[in-house]
């Protein structure tokens, strides 16, 4: 099941143009679909609630928080290789992705495919902007020591710019730009974390470090960056000015699909890969929505066959601009994330006191 | 202990301390004063004449319950029986602790109100978290009791908020010799932890859930006036709080046989869609969130399966096995309706609980429900006519609120 050899045999992972890639995605996630509703009884449950609605095309889309309340899987017990979870930080509940070898094996292989487009097949010494310990505690394992460790594969000389303390180790950082000095680096960190210890810090000091000719590759979402009025462009300046990073690639991901992440490209837009596909929906009809309108975005992946993930509604809100036809020249549906779905109002008879506390 | 936290928010000012307030009992009013009758039919003038409340159904509803006639009405029904009178007084408990909900905001002034009648001193705590609503209570309150400044009532009412305190709650219910007890089980159950007086008693209103019943053949023999008429009650009874009030029913139980249920559903379904469409629900994007996620959780419980009557998420129904009629748990509300149907009144008490509050039904008559009641149903507090799901009712929950808020004194 879940052969991806056609995806596979592209020459990148934007070849695809649309009517060639929707054929082969289309019929690959309606063979998922069958796949799932065979597998997985609860989602058999779902497709078959949702059967005469008429949402999203008349295609099933599990909203992502399904994950953080069922254990939705397609394989048995024996087959399950590991179970991914989300960070649960700020949320009680985590999502619970169970993968077994073949899913987990796409996902490590799609992600080399589109690291790879970025970052050349050559390992590059690594900057990661966090500190050491983030990946040292493996029973208390945050999504972001997760992020990190995934990532590491595709850097060599792994150097940790922060100490324990959050603050930069000056010392260390400027060591590894010596020992790799007019040598292409590669630079990953989660965005605000690169914001408010790295790029800030060095703002705020007056200090300028020789990262030029570096690739920086983010991810982990806006939020609190939009809470204090930065944007990309804010970032990308800033990244410039204070490393002389020209080159900075952002990306759109989640635990319920990893693997087939959307990057950004020189032109600010994140790409859908080949593997994977994007589309607007607006909430209150469920269906998807045209180009430049913004909505609900929903997601798609030919990657899980372990779990039901392949077509997700997200609580992230965004817009698509257009397919193929992005300045960059990859081919895909190319976007922005806007930031998440603001909160509904708790109305009714409902529990003062609980909500206080959480709060 | 520190009482500082707390802030007072009606009446204005307060020359006594919140202590003295909540331990003196000898300026106690007696039932039915004419100080608090002055009052609530100030206030009931304050609520209908205000401008900013047009806006808010909830609060013209409440102007009206409050007003004179309807006033006297209930004094009548909340009599002392003949029969009792004779050798009995009622007087007020003493003071009552109010726990206020933090969301259906008006309702908690319908039992201040009736413990006001009843001659109590009250305080009344609201949420930390300010609401429009709450502020413009707030200032009608405060209206009333600056245009009556010689009232004593003025001395039996405290309306407070603090932020959520283990030692302010411990020592106010300490202090009180009834509580009301408004929110979810979460708030109850917290609430209930803290001890009261041994003679104090708590009036707990919990979660609660709601449903209709409506019989198929009425809806189908229904004239165009009168179908208009049912299909605007049940869209106000449950999209005024986005469904999320305890007596919103949530749910559609049909009365009939398979096929006529089938006709009369059809009839209904796209009546009530295209009343919500013309209707200010003020439904957003995560609402619908809410109920997609819903969908699948009601699926995966109760393998129910989503209606087609809707083109958006504005009206979503799910047809379900009787089993699955009532989900106290998952419900999410915002126009979201478990619907299927028994052949007889008898068969819904497979699925009744004490948690099941109000039932609104059309086209079954009152003698069938005595009869169906009287042989014993183990859920419901209240059974009222499409349209009035959201009424208030001093019998609350199965509480008649004014003997609960008095004590009987006998004398033989």
């Amino acid at each position: 099941m879940n052969n991806l050899d056609f995806f596979y045999q592209q020459q990148s992972p934007y070849s695809l143009a649309a009517a060639e890639k929707q054929l082969a995605l289309q019929q690959h996630l309606n063979a998922l679909d069958a796949h799932h509703q065979q597998h997985c009884e609860l989602y058999r449950r779902i497709a078959s609630s949702l059967a005469q609605s008429g949402w999203f095309g008349q295609q099933v889309y599990l909203p992502v928080r399904l994950f953080k309340e069922f254990e939705l899987k397609s394989v048995t017990q024996d087959d399950v290789f590991k179970v991914l979870t989300s960070s649960g930080t700020t949320s009680q509940q985590v999502s619970r992705i169970v993968l077994d070898r073949q899913t987990a094996a796409h996902q490590s292989k799609v992600l080399v495919k589109i690291m790879q487009h970025y970052l050349g097949v050559q390992r590059l010494p690594m900057l990661i902007i966090d500190h050491p310990s983030v990946v040292k505690d493996r029973l208390s394992f945050s999504a972001r020591g997760a992020g990190i460790l995934g990532l590491s594969t595709f850097g060599r000389d792994h150097t940790y710019a922060l100490d324990d303390d959050m603050q930069i180790n000056l010392e260390r950082v400027q060591a590894f730009i010596e020992k790799h000095q007019g040598k292409p680096v590669f630079i990953f960190g989660f965005t605000f974390m690169v914001w408010q210890y790295f790029f800030q810090v060095l703002q705020q000091n007056g200090q300028r470090l020789d990262l030029a000719g570096s690739v920086l590759v983010h991810s982990g979402g806006w939020k609190k960056l939009i809470d204090i009025a930065v944007d990309n462009s804010v970032f990308k300046q800033v990244a410039l000015d204070t490393c002389g990073i020209q080159r900075v690639h952002n990306f759109y991901g989640m635990v319920e699909q990893v693997g087939s992440i959307f990057v950004e490209c020189p032109h600010g837009y994140l790409h859908a890969p080949d593997y994977a596909d994007i589309d607007i929906v607006d909430a209150q009809t469920m269906q998807k929505m045209p180009f430049g309108q913004q909505g609900l975005i929903a997601v798609s992946s030919v990657l899980p066959s372990s779990y039901p993930g392949h077509r997700l509604l997200t609580e992230d809100l965004g817009t698509v601009f257009g397919e193929d036809d992005c300045l960059c020249g990859l081919n895909g549906k190319y976007f922005h994330v806007h930031g998440r779905l603001p909160k509904a109002e708790v109305r009714g008879c409902s529990d003062t006191h609980a909500a206080e506390v959480k709060s | 202990m520190t009482l500082s936290a707390i802030r007072l928010l009606a009446p204005q000012q307060s020359a006594q301390s919140i202590e003295h307030f909540c331990q003196t009992r000898t300026d106690l009013l007696t039932p039915f004063s004419a100080a608090a009758l002055e009052f609530v039919e100030t206030l009931s003038r304050q609520l209908l004449r205000e401008p900013a409340f047009k806006a808010h159904p909830e609060m013209i509803a409440l102007g009206y319950w409050l007003r004179k006639a309807n006033i006297s009405r209930l004094a009548e029904q909340a009599a002392v029986p003949s029969s009792v009178i004779s050798h009995a007084v009622r007087l007020p408990r003493g003071l009552v602790f109010h726990v206020a909900p933090s969301n259906v905001d008006t309702i908690f002034i319908y039992s201040l109100v009736i413990s006001l009648l009843m001659g109590n001193k009250n305080l009344v705590r609201l949420s930390s978290k300010s609401s429009a609503q709450q502020q413009l209570i707030l200032q009608v309150l405060n209206q009333a009791l600056t245009a009556l400044p010689d009232n004593p009532i003025s001395q039996s009412l405290l309306v407070v908020t603090y932020p959520h305190d283990d030692g302010i709650s411990r020592t106010l219910s300490g202090w009180c010799d009834a509580r009301m007890l408004w929110g979810g089980d979460q708030t109850v159950g917290y609430f209930s932890s803290l001890p009261v007086r041994p003679t104090a008693v708590d009036i707990k209103f919990a979660n609660k859930y709601s449903l209709a019943l409506l019989s198929a053949e009425a809806v189908l023999a229904a004239d165009d006036a009168e179908f208009t008429k049912l299909v605007r009650a049940f869209v106000s009874d449950t999209y005024l709080f986005a469904q999320q009030a305890c007596s919103s029913p949530r749910s559609v139980c049909w009365l009939g046989d398979d096929n006529i249920v089938n006709l009369a559903s059809a009839k209904f379904w796209p009546a009530v869609n295209s009343a919500v469409s013309q209707y200010p629900h003020g439904l957003i994007a995560a609402d619908f969130m809410q109920k997609l996620v819903f969908v699948a959780e009601h699926a995966i419980g109760y393998q129910s399966e989503l209606s087609p009557v809707d083109s958006d998420l504005t009206l979503t129904v799910l047809n379900t096995a009787l089993l699955g009629l009532i989900d106290t748990r998952d419900h999410c509300g915002r126009g979201t309706f478990l619907q299927s149907a028994v052949s007889q009144l008898s068969e819904l008490n497979a699925v009744l609980h004490r948690g099941v509050q109000t039932l609104t039904y059309f086209g079954i008559s009152a003698v069938e429900l005595q009869q169906w009641l009287q042989a014993g149903v183990p859920g419901l507090d209240r059974l009222v006519p499409v349209g009035q799901g959201l009424d208030f009712d001093y019998i609350w929950d199965g509480v008649d609120l004014f003997s609960s808020l008095s004590r009987l004194v006998t004398i033989r």
